[in-house]
């Protein structure tokens, strides 16, 4: 089998580059140290979503209303309930 | 357990060197809505095959599209076996305002089954989700029939205890018979041998493609079993948590669910020599304790 590699709760902030949240935006989770489940992620009116990630390298998808997409790395740490600033491009 | 636990496509023993258990199954049903226009399902494959469908292409990118993009829209949703699947979102408890996309399937008249991750993730939302909207055939964006809210839900108690891939199953209970009239695959433990090069056909809610609004489909071949998994080039990708893996032996005969899909690229063991996305197996054991949700359902 596949190990269950524990997966940290993480809060991830999407903003534009002009610092407006990105509500509604679709998160996927495209890499990562350990597997994840396949869901579809969806930012609140804040631009906030939640998701369990393993420790290491994440590469995230984020897709606007439009279609369009961005990508986004970030370094998930041990530490739990961190909050992920990730800021994109307006599509 | 061995330290290669693995069966392949290969012919090997069953599964882990244990007896084969016997078939355990549920029955099916096409539903009583009326269903017109074109059916799509040529889109079906059937059978075994010891080749693949389609030569792999490049990787286009991302993690769970395997080789060139494959995967076709459904358009009538209306019918089956396309509309016993249902796009699914997912609402946490509050505080919690984000939400989550991914795909159930009727097994029952008021029973869905989907991924464990669906129903019960504390890294994602704490525990047990708030309530889930079941959109049976969803199709841009709205389901044909209508869209009914569960609150009750069950998860096999190993995905609850361990959050392991290998048992990532759940259950969504819903208060009205809505599976009548849309219908309900049939699920049953196959063997090793049954699923050796097996065609699989897997359809829900990828939210990559038009805002998670649409059903789509992509077939091809079972390329790994484990004692609990199922592993396959089929192109999935985020919102497909939850799809049905199902078989059918010809055009005519019925469709039978042997797995749910989980997981991407990610959730394969580098040590299996495949690249292949994966879904927990419904093994005999599981079987049962399905039977057991169907009853809960029905009581």
């Amino acid at each position: 089998m596949t190990a269950a590699v524990p997966r940290s709760r993480c809060f991830i902030h999407v903003t534009l580059r002009d610092g407006q949240p990105l509500a509604g935006a679709r998160i996927a989770v495209e890499h990562a140290s350990g597997p994840v489940p396949e869901l579809m992620y969806q930012t609140d009116a804040d631009g906030h979503a939640q998701i369990g990630l393993p420790p290491g390298k994440v590469r995230l998808r984020i897709f606007t209303a439009s279609g369009e997409s961005r990508s986004a790395d970030i370094d998930v740490g041990a530490e739990p309930d961190k909050t992920y600033d990730v800021t994109i491009d307006p599509p | 357990m061995n330290a290669l636990p693995w069966s392949s496509s290969a012919a090997l023993p069953p599964t882990e060197n244990q007896p084969i258990a016997p078939v355990i199954e549920t029955a099916g049903s096409d539903g009583s809505a009326e269903s017109k226009g074109e059916s799509q399902q040529d889109l079906l494959v059937f059978g075994k095959s010891d080749i693949k469908i389609k030569p792999k292409g490049v990787r286009v990118g991302n993690e769970t599209v395997l080789g060139t993009d494959d995967r076709v829209r459904i358009t009538n949703t209306k019918a089956p076996p396309w509309r016993k699947i249902a796009g699914l979102k997912l609402k946490p408890r509050p505080p919690q305002t984000s939400s989550y996309i991914g795909t159930g399937w009727f097994i029952g008249p008021k029973t869905l089954l989907t991924a464990g991750h669906c129903v019960y993730s504390p890294s994602d939302f704490n525990g047990w989700i708030g309530s889930i909207e079941v959109s049976p055939g969803q199709d841009a964006g709205v389901s044909p029939f209508r869209t009914v809210t569960a609150t009750k839900f069950f998860a096999l108690q190993q995905w609850i205890n361990s959050a392991d891939p290998d048992h990532d199953i759940g259950c969504i209970q819903l208060a009205e018979p809505l599976g009548e009239e849309v219908g309900y695959f049939k699920i049953a433990s196959q063997t090793d041998a049954e699923l050796e090069n097996a065609l699989v056909n897997i359809s829900g809610y990828p939210g990559d493609l038009d805002n998670g609004r649409n059903q789509y489909f992509h077939q091809n071949r079972v390329l790994r079993t484990s004692a609990h998994r199922i592993y396959y080039d089929v192109d999935t990708y985020g919102g497909q948590s939850g799809s049905p893996v199902w078989v059918q032996a010809s055009a005519t005969s019925e469709a039978v669910a042997v797995a749910v899909h989980a997981y991407g690229i990610g959730g394969t063991a580098p040590s299996l020599g495949v690249t292949a996305n994966s879904g927990p197996r419904l093994t005999p054991e599981i079987v049962l304790t399905v039977k057991e949700w169907l009853q809960a359902a029905s009581a």
